[in-house]
């Protein structure tokens, strides 16, 4: 599949960077662990879980949409999804591989970009 | 069910729209929820409290301050637990645990749902997609008191149309404006204010149909909640929403 938004990707961080960001780079084979993680995704029961999920923020009328975090988290997430989305066998990109590949980079990095504060829970 | 979802541009420009949006940081965190039922509420206190260590709550008064200044305006990123359908576990079972913990819920509530008398519940929902679990008792839909009670509680209330429908093209206009501005209008008479966000069955995005566009900006919502996005919609009018 081509990835969409690829120049995006590599404008910020190489493949190997992205790796070893997203901790897959022990891995022998990413790519099949991402179409595995996408097979468990896909056949959760939204009906009784919870499922975590990012959302873009747009302004429709085209006022500028905001933006937060840590730049290198924000390039992490991205290259995740980009990763992800090219992993799925597909050759298309519709809805549903773009559910998944989200699904997968909300179920695996959801908590990239911010710091446990158990002291003050 | 994300196959089924009208999107308003090509896949591959929506991916790289997300692309864009996740690089510059222009996104929030959502867990979206349907059934809450009573045998997971240990599952569900323990998902909170490890959510609270990391993430602050969010109103769509936060979201919609960011919107204005561009900037989120809490130390840590924020997380919208999203209860659909109104079910009465929803209200009952996960509502104080996030209130334990600190997190505004937001209720994507189909409007129509809420008035189907209890005994006729369950055959409303298994003819509106509304995913159904084994539970004691006939009632399996929030009633408008609860709703209203959390509305005072400060939690969003928010429409996902009058039935639980999802746009599709084909539709006739005069369904499309009982499931947009009827709604709003159910919301009005119920809590004695509009409701400021909406979202379709299946979460299409605004842009997806221009008489849908129009129908909710007439409603005046302000937020169109999807599948992929949280789309801004300035107000064109200033009908009263809440304070």
């Amino acid at each position: 599949m081509t990835v969409p938004g690829e120049d995006t990707m590599h404008d910020t961080m190489d493949a190997a960077t992205l790796l070893a960001a997203l901790e897959l780079d022990e891995h022998d084979d990413p790519d099949a662990l991402l179409r595995s993680e996408a097979e468990r995704c896909r056949a959760r029961n939204n009906n009784e879980e919870g499922i975590r999920m990012f959302l873009v923020l747009e302004d429709v009328d085209g006022g500028p949409a905001p933006s937060t975090g840590p730049a290198r988290e924000n390039a992490v997430l991205a290259g995740a999804f980009e990763r992800v989305l090219s992993a799925l066998p597909s050759d298309d990109v519709g809805p549903g591989e773009i559910a998944t590949a989200l699904e997968v980079v909300a179920d695996r990095w959801f908590d990239v970009g911010t710091d446990d504060r158990s002291d003050d829970a | 069910m994300s196959s089924r979802i009208v999107l308003p541009r090509s896949g591959r420009e929506t991916a790289r729209r997300i692309t864009e949006g996740l690089s510059k940081g222009s996104f929030l965190r959502v867990v979206n929820f349907h059934n809450t039922v009573a045998s997971g509420s240990d599952e569900l206190d323990r998902a909170f409290a490890a959510a609270a260590r990391r993430f602050a709550s969010c109103s769509e008064r936060d979201v919609l301050s960011f919107y204005e200044t561009g900037r989120w305006p809490k130390e840590r990123p924020g997380l919208i637990p999203v209860l659909f359908e109104g079910y009465r576990n929803n209200y009952e079972v996960a509502l104080p645990l996030l209130e334990a913990h600190g997190f505004v819920a937001w209720f994507l509530l189909p409007s129509a749902f809420l008035s189907v008398p209890a005994a006729e519940q369950r055959s409303f929902a298994r003819a509106h997609h509304i995913g159904l679990v084994d539970e004691d008792g006939d009632r399996v839909a929030m009633t408008w008191d609860e709703v209203r009670d959390a509305d005072a509680r400060g939690h969003v209330i928010a429409s996902h149309t009058r039935h639980h429908v999802a746009l599709d093209r084909s539709t006739h206009d005069a369904v499309l404006e009982d499931e947009i501005v009827g709604s709003q209008r159910e919301f009005e008479r119920n809590l004695g204010h509009r409701v400021r966000t909406f979202a379709w069955l299946f979460g299409s995005e605004y842009g997806t149909d221009p008489r849908a566009d129009r129908y909710v900006r007439q409603a005046g919502y302000e937020l169109l909640f999807s599948n992929f996005m949280l789309q801004r919609i300035r107000p064109q009018t200033h009908a009263p929403t809440r304070p």
